[in-house]
C-alpha cells in the first residue's frame, strides 16, 4: 500500500476498526515509515481532543417538559393492543417524510386539487359515464366506471373529466385521491374508530394501468391507493361506536 | 486493536428494555430516556450548533420512541435505531432553512493593527487556569470546524467518537457501508485537523 493509502486507514485503525489483515498492512508499512507515523500520531491526537469534547447535561427541567408534553395529550398514552391501522399509517407517513419528500407531494395535490376545481367550472366537454370505452384512454384503465368511483355518498356531484385529462395513465390515482379527499377531512374521526379486526385489502393489480406500475413514484403511491380502498367503506365504520365511547380514558 | 464485533440486538440490554416497555413497563421507558438523554441532546447540539433547540429536538426524538412502543421490532441495537431516529430529526431541521453555516474565518485571527496572528496553546509549563481557557477555545474551534463539515461527515464522526457506536452501527445509522463510514470519519478528521492548525502546537500534532 503507498503512503496515501495508508493515511486513509489511520483513523480507522486508532478507532479499532480495521480487518486483521489491513491492520497488519498498516503495522508493517508504520514500522519503515517515519512520516506515516507522525501522521497517525497527529490524527489520533486529534481525535482525542475532539472525543475530550465537553458533554453538557440536559437543562434542569428537561425531563420535566418532556413528561408535560406527553401528558398534556398531544401525544397519545401507549395502548395495551396494537394501534387503529390507520392512525398509525398516518402518523407515520407524516413522522417519515421529511420536508423534502412532503413538500412535492403536497404541491401535487394541490396542484390536481386546482386543476379539478377549474375544471368544474368550464363547460362539460366530454361523457365519461357511459362505461370503459368512452374513456378514449388505455383499455388498461379501471373497468370501474368513472362516474361510480367518483360518486360519493355526500351530496357533492362527481367532477367532469375531459377525455385529455383521462388519456393521462397518471390521473387514476389522482382522481381517485380526489374523490375521496372528502373523508380526510374526516381523519380524526376515522382515526379514532376500532379497525383491529378488518381485514387488510388490497388493490387488484388489474385495476392498475401498466403505465403506472412502471412509474418509479407508483410504490409511494400505491400505499395510498391502499388505504384508499379502505376509505370506501368507512361510511359504515364512521356509524360504528368510537373507541372513546367504549373505553376509560388511561 | 482487535475490530468490535457486532451485538445482536437481543444481546443488547437496551433492546431488552424497550420489548418491556412495549409490553406496557413504562418504567423501562423511563429507564432508556433517563440514560440516553445526555447523548440525544448532545448529539443534536453538535449537530445543529444550537443548544436550545437541541433539547427540543431531543424531547421530539423520544417522544417519537415513545409513540412508537407497539411498533418497535428489535432489528438493531437500540443506541443505532435511537440515533438515527434523532439524525433524521436533525436532518428535517436543518432542511427548514434556519440554519446557516456561519463563514467568519476559522484561520488566524486580526489583531487590532490588521495583522493575522497565530493562536497558540501554551506549553505545558502554563497554569492551570491558562490550560482551561486553552481548551475551551480549542472546544470552539472545533464547533465551529463541525459546522462546516457536510452532515455525513459530521454525524459519522460524532456518532463513532462521541457516543462509542462501532463504524458497523454507524453505518445502520446512515444507511451506508462500512467502508463509506470509514472514509467519512477520516474526512472529518482531516478537516478537524486542517482547522485547528493554528491552534496546536506542532508538537502536539
Amino acid at each position: 500500500m503507498t503512503c496515501e493509502e495508508i493515511r486513509e486507514e489511520l483513523v480507522a485503525y486508532h478507532d479499532g476498526e480495521l480487518a486483521e489483515q489491513d491492520r497488519h498492512q498498516v503495522v508493517a508499512h508504520l514500522s519503515t515509515c517515519p512520516a506515516c507515523t507522525q501522521e497517525a500520531a497527529s490524527l489520533a491526537r486529534i481525535g482525542q481532543m475532539f472525543s475530550s469534547l465537553e458533554r453538557g447535561t440536559p437543562s434542569p427541567d428537561f425531563a420535566a417538559n418532556f413528561w408535560r408534553r406527553l401528558e398534556q395529550g398531544r401525544h397519545p398514552q401507549p395502548e395495551s393492543r396494537p394501534e387503529n391501522w390507520f392512525a398509525q399509517w398516518w402518523r407515520d407517513l407524516r413522522e417519515s417524510m421529511t420536508t423534502w419528500h412532503l413538500t412535492p407531494a403536497l404541491v401535487g395535490v394541490a396542484s390536481v386539487l386546482i386543476f379539478f376545481a377549474t375544471l368544474a367550472q368550464k363547460p362539460d366537454r366530454t361523457a365519461t359515464t357511459s362505461g370503459p370505452d368512452s374513456l378514449g384512454g388505455p383499455q388498461s384503465l379501471s373497468t370501474e366506471k368513472p362516474a361510480t368511483v367518483a360518486k360519493p355518498t355526500t351530496s357533492k356531484a362527481a367532477p367532469t373529466v375531459s377525455t385529455e385529462v383521462m388519456e393521462k395513465s397518471d390521473l387514476f390515482i389522482d382522481y381517485k385521491i380526489i374523490t375521496e379527499l372528502d373523508k380526510f377531512a374526516r381523519l380524526e374521526e376515522i382515526a379514532a374508530v376500532d379497525l383491529s379486526t378488518e381485514q387488510p385489502v388490497e388493490v387488484a393489480e388489474a385495476e392498475i394501468p401498466k403505465e403506472v406500475l412502471e412509474d418509479p413514484g407508483f410504490f409511494a403511491q400505491y400505499q395510498i391507493l391502499q388505504q384508499l380502498e379502505r376509505l370506501k367503506n368507512f361510511d359504515a365504520v364512521l356509524a360504528s361506536p368510537t373507541r372513546d365511547d367504549t373505553e376509560t380514558q388511561g | 486493536m482487535e475490530q468490535r464485533e457486532p451485538i445482536a440486538p437481543h444481546d443488547d440490554a437496551d433492546v431488552r428494555l424497550m420489548l418491556r416497555f412495549q409490553q406496557g413497563d413504562v418504567e423501562a421507558f423511563q429507564q432508556l430516556f433517563q440514560k440516553y438523554s445526555p447523548s440525544v441532546v448532545n448529539f443534536a447540539g453538535h449537530f445543529l450548533g444550537n443548544r436550545a433547540r437541541a433539547e427540543e429536538i431531543a424531547q421530539e426524538v423520544f417522544l417519537q420512541v415513545y409513540r412508537w412502543q407497539t411498533r418497535y421490532e428489535a432489528k438493531a441495537k437500540f443506541s443505532t435505531w435511537l440515533f438515527k431516529i434523532a439524525h433524521n430529526h436533525c436532518l428535517n431541521e436543518v432542511r427548514k432553512g434556519e440554519y446557516r453555516v456561519s463563514i467568519e474565518s476559522i484561520g488566524p485571527q486580526e489583531d487590532a493593527d490588521g495583522d493575522t496572528r497565530e493562536r497558540q496553546l501554551p506549553d505545558t509549563r502554563s497554569s492551570k487556569g491558562e490550560d482551561v481557557l486553552a481548551a475551551k477555545q480549542v472546544s470552539r474551534r472545533i464547533e465551529k470546524i463541525l459546522q462546516r463539515v457536510p452532515e455525513t461527515q459530521r454525524t459519522a464522526l460524532m456518532l463513532s467518537r462521541l457516543e462509542g457506536l462501532s463504524y458497523q452501527e454507524v453505518a445502520e445509522v446512515l444507511e451506508v457501508t462500512e467502508k463509506a463510514v470509514k472514509s467519512l470519519v477520516f474526512r472529518a478528521t482531516q478537516s478537524l485537523k486542517d482547522g485547528l492548525k493554528d491552534m496546536v502546537n506542532p508538537d502536539d500534532l
